[in-house]
């Protein structure tokens, strides 16, 4: 090592010298945080490429197979077709904001965080407003791929792609609305459980098998709307409905619904993350 | 009188105990920091030096007690680590982040642009490997990395935990001069280690922890009797039962 530091260094290379951190600063920060690591193109690229490819999986199925459940004959028919990332998908957006936070404590990052920033509901805001914008970016870019299949195998296969038809678009940019929610709700689920193997194991074991178990349990039980309330389900209803939304029986509820009820999920879960987020203790 | 305090003492703890599940891990610490010293918060592994630390800067709730730095609580500070440089988990880095990277992250709310983040890596002898991940690094580079975050900012005050951990006889000296000039120029220093020979070497003033309790809070000068080592007055301290449990 120099010694050169032994030297008093001066403030002439410093920036702005404002009495209190913005928010604005914050958010800054943990926006610096996400991209200083590889984790969230990692993430963005594998959600684009599996929402774009099992899009075309199923809807080149839907156009070849002979009994293909799926139609292509009219804007609101070609819906599901377009809301396979909102059905599938969605797991990428909610798994980036968990990481937000679950980074930090399994690095013990939050120390030094913490102690930038000590006003911690600062930092779980920015942390929540980076979790929705990346969300935002995850859901556009995936929708957006998506689409574009869909629609190009459409149209190659000699089918109106109802691209710029009110039922697709409205089911397109609720997607995307959506997967920006999730950002949030992982930001949540992340201060809420704290760890990170925890985090993971358990958002695919409530993702991907108890809520498509109870789904379908309450369909069975004949009240297929109850798995509207689960926070999947209310997502698929918000984006237009989805190939599980139809296999739940669940479709004819209104997107607004779904909105409401995955916001209210969000809220809450965002008051019950922010307080423990503030609690902690960082032994 | 409060003032005049206030301008001596940069770090004023009253009283800090911590209970964790009914064990008494800090119990009633008291002391001050004097401004342009450094002082070596010193004791075995496990006396309650890293916990009394991270109720100092609110990373912990304190059970009782309080501490201020220049009157205040560290949470109340406005840009605290453009006052305060802290030196904590000398390994707390994400792996995948480069160090220089790392450093970025911490650099908007101390203050500090892209040319001092070049020069502290270069200071601290990191400038190669800064664009590297922190995973590659050994332990001696991630507290070299370590102390250039707690400079970040160009504090007055540097706290460090164990930052010998890791360190090669080389880096030791380093850190030492380092630490020296760094007092000399007017910047005070809290220093926590369990190596008292060779904190013996670095502080000014002296506070001894043992079993969660201060032992004593002096200069060094006066702790120690003729031709006596720290480690020596430390077991003459705590074999005279001062500050063992009740």
């Amino acid at each position: 090592m120099k010694t050169s530091m032994g030297s008093q260094p001066s403030l002439g290379s410093q920036v702005s010298l404002d009495s209190q951190l913005s928010l604005g600063s914050q958010v800054s920060t943990e926006l610096r945080k996400l991209t200083t690591t590889r984790l969230w193109w990692i993430l963005l690229l594998t959600m684009v490429v599996c929402s774009a490819g099992l899009t075309a999986l199923v809807v080149f199925g839907g156009l070849n197979a002979p009994r293909s459940p799926l139609r292509f004959d009219s804007a609101d028919e070609v819906v599901p077709a377009y809301n396979l990332p909102v059905a599938l998908a969605y797991v990428f957006p909610l798994g980036i904001g968990t990481a937000l936070v679950t980074q930090e404590y399994n690095s013990r990052t939050i120390t030094a965080t913490l102690l930038s920033e000590p006003r911690r509901m600062r930092v779980y805001g920015a942390k929540v407003l980076v979790g929705l914008g990346t969300a935002f970016v995850y859901g556009a870019a995936s929708v957006g791929a998506s689409a574009l299949v869909a629609a190009a195998l459409l149209s190659g296969h000699g089918e109106s792609p109802y691209l710029m038809d009110g039922p697709v678009l409205g089911a397109l940019s609720g997607s995307v609305l959506v997967m920006t929610l999730w950002g949030a709700i992982g930001v949540a689920v992340g201060a809420l459980v704290r760890n990170q193997v925890v985090a993971i194991v358990g958002i695919l074991l409530v993702t991907q098998f108890l809520e498509p178990t109870l789904r379908i349990l309450a369909s069975q039980l004949g009240s297929p709307g109850l798995g509207n309330l689960l926070p999947g389900g209310a997502g698929e209803i918000a984006g237009g409905g989805t190939i599980m939304t139809a296999a739940a029986d669940a479709e004819g509820a209104p997107q607004a619904l779904g909105f409401l009820v995955l916001a209210l999920y969000a809220v809450v879960t965002g008051a019950l993350g922010g307080l423990r987020f503030a609690r902690y203790e960082v032994a | 009188m409060k003032q005049v305090e206030e301008e001596k003492y940069v770090i004023s703890v009253r009283g800090l105990t911590k209970e964790f599940q009914g064990t008494r891990a800090v119990d009633s610490v008291s002391f001050d920091v004097a401004r342009g010293r450094i002082t070596g918060f010193l004791g075995p592994n496990g006396a309650g030096k890293t916990t009394t630390l991270r109720m100092l800067l609110g990373l912990i709730r304190p059970t009782e007690g309080t501490a201020r730095f220049w009157g205040r609580p560290y949470g109340e500070l406005p840009t605290p680590t453009r006052r305060v440089g802290v030196g904590l988990d000398g390994g707390a880095f994400l792996g995948g982040r480069t160090g220089r990277g790392h450093l970025r992250c911490y650099a908007r709310a101390a203050g500090c642009g892209p040319e001092r983040i070049a020069r502290l890596l270069a200071d601290v002898g990191l400038e190669g490997a800064a664009d590297r991940p922190v995973s590659g690094y050994s332990t001696g580079m991630k507290q070299r990395l370590s102390l250039a975050t707690a400079l970040l900012g160009d504090p007055e005050l540097l706290i460090l935990d164990e930052p010998s951990n890791g360190l090669d006889p080389e880096g030791m000296l380093w850190l030492r001069r380092f630490l020296r000039s760094y007092a000399a120029g007017g910047g005070t220093v809290l220093l926590s280690s369990h190596l008292l020979g060779e904190m013996e070497q670095i502080v000014d003033d002296v506070l001894l922890m043992h079993h969660g309790r201060l032992l004593c809070a002096q200069p060094l000068s006066g702790l120690l009797e003729t031709d006596e080592r720290l480690e020596s007055a430390f077991m003459r301290l705590t074999q005279a039962g001062i500050g063992g449990r009740a």
